[in-house]
């Protein structure tokens, strides 16, 4: 590729003049999302002081919008692995600007996501018997249940993400290294384990980066499956389907992917990195999205088949209900981002365009957010049982847990930014042209022969 | 008490502004016996990795090993504790082996991925005290190679390294 033909210098130096001192819009964002979590965290501490009535939860709509929130972020972190690990193993060039704030979204996506079940819990001092562990009540956890999957699922992908992040971040943490002075180069020293890019330290790497993807591949495919095995093991209709696992996948790459190109827009303009970040990244990652979006739409229109083809009035009318009943607008919502807002990406022209790229991914986030509120809410308001039909509205403190969430998610992506290179520089330089004496000495020859 | 100590090395490094340069002094140590030199990188290059021809990794034993042990551990554990905290749900089997098997799975990923970093640092010679000398261009633009010999053969080497490209040679001693 053309584009990626820089020089090994430029690329240590553009990358490092991201660890500069912060400018001011970037204090101001910084601070934004700092007081932003404030806000959450108070809306927080107002549940728990104050009790559960203060969200919305009540018989028989049990989840609302913190699981909503929690599936939401689970979702996004998928695309950080599927660029980092899958495409790595696919040996995709275009990933190697982008894997490395993928990678980072996606432990600050779990870390996000994580918080959830602790906060729907309500008594949040005793989420921890989720953990098994031997105790003096000689009680073990139920292995058998999906949710307890989900413990497994959510800490092992968070865990691996951040071994396979942190591994890979130790070259270019030599690199700061190299370049630092003082407290810093101790800092960076002390991180990079002693990293020196030597044939022998460079040969056991590659070796376990790659098992490392093959272990992340499985995983993410498996983490999401996971989650949506907690609605599709139970008998509520509307959830109990076989389709959930590759439906649950394909919308959390679909969002995930979203999120990235949401993210590396501005990070992109902000930061001068538009000789990195080409338009060629950012057509790859829209062409993702036109395959996880078709997935979705096809998905969405199986579940609807199924309901039709099953025959059973429950499954019907949950559906029917959903487009027409009490709960459309989240669903039309859901239909208009995920399945019209995708389908000008058809056209080069709108892929290639970067403004009309932030406008349709911030889309596909507000109509992923809807169809998980869409699939939870919609499905529990209105099941089998007239007598306890009910009708959830968020409450204000909800809406601050999640708006919280989005500046927590925001707050570690601002400082990662400032702390670590938030591009590859080992990678970056691998696919870029190495220094040849032999193109040295013909570009020589060119020039004394002008 | 343990004492961590370092013997010194001594040798000779070179190092390299352009990779075929330095592709080519690896030949030419290799044809005249060495192949214990190091060779320093920006980022891992195949070429590079085709002229030493090294040894597959062992990483991927360890990799092995700890993907069986996660396998193992998952389905014991969780029959163990099935077994000791009998909880009957739905006439579902006490140790339900299909449902064990996603904790089983979760813990062979995360078993398995702790292996592999140990092994990659443990076989990489991370984190520990290193005597082998380094110049801090080597993660920015620079090639290198250290060729580990006693100070009689400092002129040798120094010499092959010169003839096949290398900008400056040091002697480490």
């Amino acid at each position: 590729m053309k584009e990626l033909n820089f020089d090994y210098k430029d690329i240590t130096r553009d990358i490092l003049y991201l660890l500069e001192k912060p400018n001011k819009a970037y204090l101001a964002l910084l601070t934004f999302t700092v007081l932003g979590v404030m806000v959450g965290g108070a809306c927080w501490f107002n549940q728990l002081y104050r009790g559960m009535g203060m969200a919305g939860l009540n018989n028989p709509v049990g989840w609302g919008v913190y699981i909503t929130d929690f599936v939401f972020w689970v979702g996004i972190g998928h695309a950080g692995t599927l660029i980092s690990a899958i495409l790595f193993l696919f040996r995709a060039r275009w990933r190697n600007a982008i894997f490395r704030s993928a990678e980072a979204m996606t432990i600050f996506a779990v870390m996000t996501a994580g918080l959830f079940p602790i906060v729907h819990v309500g008594r949040a001092w005793l989420a921890w018997w989720l953990i098994p562990y031997p105790n003096q009540r000689e009680l073990w956890v139920n292995f058998r249940s999906p949710l307890l999957w989900d413990v497994f699922a959510v800490s092992t992908y968070f865990s691996v993400s951040c071994l396979f992040f942190s591994i890979g971040l130790v070259p270019d943490l030599a690199a700061i290294r190299d370049k630092a002075t003082g407290l810093r180069k101790k800092v960076y020293g002390f991180m990079s384990i002693g990293w020196k890019g030597t044939n022998t330290q460079w040969r056991h790497f590659m070796a376990g980066y790659g098992f490392l993807a093959a272990f992340a591949t499985p995983l993410v495919l498996s983490v999401h499956s996971i989650v949506s095995w907690d609605f599709a093991t139970s008998i509520v209709p509307g959830w109990h389907s076989t389709l959930f696992a590759p439906y649950f996948v394909a919308g959390a790459v679909f969002s995930g992917m979203a999120m990235v190109i949401t993210i590396l827009i501005p990070f992109r303009k902000i930061f001068k990195l538009e000789k990195y970040l080409t338009v060629w990244h950012f057509e790859n990652m829209a062409k993702l999205i036109i395959l996880t979006g078709m997935i979705v739409t096809y998905s969405y229109a199986t579940e609807y088949f199924i309901a039709w083809y099953s025959d059973d009035p429950f499954e019907e009318f949950i559906f029917w209900e959903r487009v027409f009943g009490k709960y459309s607008i989240p669903f039309l919502l859901m239909f208009f981002c995920n399945c019209v807002v995708p389908l000008p990406l058809w056209f080069k022209k709108v892929r290639t365009s970067l403004p009309a790229l932030m406008v349709i991914t911030i889309l596909i986030n507000v109509g992923m957010w809807f169809e998980r509120f869409n699939i939870i809410v919609s499905s529990l308001a209105q099941d089998y049982d007239p007598a306890i039909w009910g009708w959830y509205v968020p409450s204000l403190t909800e809406l601050g847990i999640t708006f919280g969430s989005f500046c927590w998610f925001f707050m570690w992506f601002f400082l990662f930014i400032k702390f670590f290179p938030a591009m590859s520089i080992a990678e970056i330089k691998e696919v870029a042209e190495p220094p040849m004496q032999a193109t040295s000495s013909t570009k020589t020859a060119e020039v004394e022969a002008c | 008490m343990l004492k961590f100590t370092q013997k010194k090395m001594t040798g000779v490094m070179g190092v390299f502004g352009h990779m075929d340069s330095l592709n080519g002094a690896i030949k030419h140590l290799k044809a005249s016996g060495r192949s214990d030199m190091e060779v320093f990188m920006p980022c891992p290059r195949h070429e590079i990795a085709d002229t030493l021809a090294e040894k597959k990794s062992p990483v991927r034993m360890l990799t092995l090993l700890g993907g069986m042990a996660g396998v193992s551990t998952g389905y014991l554990f969780t029959s163990f504790a099935s077994l000791d905290w009998i909880l009957p749900t739905s006439g579902k089997a006490v140790v339900s082996l299909q449902a064990y098997t996603i904790p089983a799975f979760e813990l062979t990923v995360l078993f398995g991925s702790i292996l592999t970093i140990t092994g990659m640092i443990l076989f990489g010679k991370l984190a520990r005290p290193s005597a082998l000398p380094y110049d801090e261009r080597f993660t920015d633009d620079k090639f290198g190679i250290f060729v580990p010999c006693e100070a009689s053969e400092f002129e040798t080497y120094e010499s092959a390294l010169k003839e096949n490209g290398a900008e400056e040679v040091t002697r480490a001693q």
